[in-house]
């Protein structure tokens, strides 16, 4: 009786969970955007890792890859709070770095207000003006991106510290790019630089630049797939983080 | 909201420990205030506008790297103050400090700050003698770093965090004390663990409570008594 009772919620919850982690990204014009994602555990997929690709204003579109500490059902609450907290500075007219700005007192504020236990996370956020061509980001303590283009790669340094760690705005700056046809940006979580091989050999971040190097004549999704699987042919048994990527190809 | 000093004593054991004749009219110049956590109280690469005397606030000074990690180079308490550069003719932030434990702060503006170095003697001379103590100190704790595991430099910091709260019980995640360390948090809470399977130190959630302090002092590494012995021989001044 209990048993059956349960059922519905595991089913809502399910629900819940992936609609935070989302669906797969619809077509945006000007852009070819992918991502891919592996949970390193089984029986509860989402981590803290999250990827969102958000559509607003005159032709906007957000990007962000974030990794929350912590793991399970407490982590998808926090990447809950911050897409949405992100989506909705992005909607409001905040550029990257304000959004962030804000997302990182959000992170402070609303732990000390509901009394529970401080979390953290890195954030790669980036606004991406497909028609006028540029990108403005942040980097928060995030793997660096990489930016592919015809005279090679180049990564994105970070830009500021982790989020929630400190409350204060003049720690976060901005980069910005001008952005040329057939450019390419890929980020992805810790899990794919700090895949380990058997030598316990880091797989390290110039191996994202190989990946889509590689790759770089295929969709954005299919770049993103091919990034994970690296890290999980790499790492074989041994990948015991999760992993996720997003590609953003300007067409 | 700032208090101005009523009367000397103020709790910085830096400040109290100054000769006679050396903090006269000290209290005009300090004035009493109290951070939040994660309060940043000067940003790198800023005109340095204040130095702060943790009185039982505890600071951090930290480092982020080009890939944007994050890791503490300092923790101040109130043997000590914040913004050491100070005391050396800087005026530019060198790194980023922020309250890493609630309490109280002595606040001195720079320009005071910089006319008691260049008027008193003994002022002077007790800053740059705590300075020597602080760099023996960032020593210490780089070969700390290289040198010892997680759980000795877990001991180290919760037993340095303990004497400057002066209490036996606080407020620090493990997820926190894991990006302080530069190490993973799975790493930190297995010492964390360990720590409390020893009797040293407990956590429940994100308090620590020191249980045996002399258990939590055999488990830190040698750093922890050699910056502790560094930092009272500069107050015997």
């Amino acid at each position: 009786m209990q048993q059956r009772a349960e059922e519905p919620l595991d089913v809502e919850l399910r629900w819940l969970v992936e609609d935070i982690y989302g669906p797969a990204v619809r077509g945006l014009p000007g852009l070819d955007v992918g991502r891919a994602y592996w949970g390193a555990k089984a029986a509860f997929p989402y981590g803290g890792d999250l990827v969102d690709v958000f559509r607003y204003g005159k032709g906007f579109t957000s990007i962000a890859v974030i990794d929350i500490s912590g793991h399970g059902i407490r982590a998808a609450k926090h990447a809950g709070l911050t897409k949405h907290a992100l989506r909705a500075y992005a909607s409001q007219g905040y550029d990257a770095v304000g959004a962030i700005r804000a997302l990182n007192r959000l992170c402070i504020e609303n732990c000390a207000f509901e009394g529970e236990s401080e979390f953290f996370a890195t954030a790669f956020f980036a606004i991406v003006d497909a028609e006028c061509r540029s990108m403005e980001y942040v980097s928060a303590g995030h793997e660096a991106a990489c930016l592919v283009r015809g005279d090679g790669a180049r990564f994105l340094d970070a830009t500021g510290p982790i989020l929630g760690l400190l409350d204060d705005d003049r720690a976060f700056r901005e980069g910005t790019i001008a952005l040329e046809p057939g450019d390419i940006i890929a980020a992805v979580t810790d899990g794919f630089t700090e895949a380990r091989n058997e030598q316990l050999e880091f797989l390290g971040a110039p191996a994202l630049a190989g990946v889509i190097d590689h790759n770089r004549d295929r969709t954005a999704e299919e770049q993103a797939e091919a990034i994970v699987l690296h890290a999980f042919t790499y790492a074989g048994p041994r990948l015991a983080d999760d992993v996720a990527a997003v590609v953003l190809r300007i067409t | 909201m700032a208090t101005p000093v009523a009367a000397y004593r103020l709790g910085n054991r830096l400040l109290d420990a100054l000769p006679a004749g050396h903090a006269t009219g000290l209290a005009g110049d300090v004035v009493i205030l109290t951070l939040k956590a994660k309060q940043a109280t000067q940003s790198v690469g800023e005109r340095i506008t204040h130095v702060d005397f943790p009185i039982d606030a505890v600071l951090s000074v930290i480092a982020t790297l080009k890939t944007g990690e994050t890791v503490e180079v300092g923790t101040v308490g109130n043997e000590s103050f914040v913004e050491l550069e100070a005391a050396l003719d800087c005026t530019l932030a060198s790194r980023t400090s922020f309250c890493q434990v609630e309490g109280r702060v002595g606040r001195m503006s720079l320009e005071r700050f910089q006319g008691r170095m260049a008027t008193s003697y003994g002022f002077a001379r007790a800053m740059r003698t705590n300075v020597r103590a602080a760099l023996f100190s960032s020593q210490q704790f780089a070969v700390c770093n290289l040198k010892h595991t997680v759980v000795q430099r877990c001991a180290r910091w919760l037993a340095m965090t303990a004497d400057r709260v002066d209490r036996p019980d606080f407020s620090l995640s493990r997820e926190f004390l894991a990006i302080m360390l530069g190490a993973k948090a799975a790493v930190v809470a297995e010492a964390a663990e360990r720590l409390e399977q020893s009797g040293a130190a407990v956590y429940r959630g994100s308090d620590v409570r020191v249980l045996d302090a002399g258990a939590l002092h055999d488990a830190a590494c040698e750093c922890y008594a050699l910056s502790k012995a560094a930092f009272a021989a500069s107050l015997s001044h």
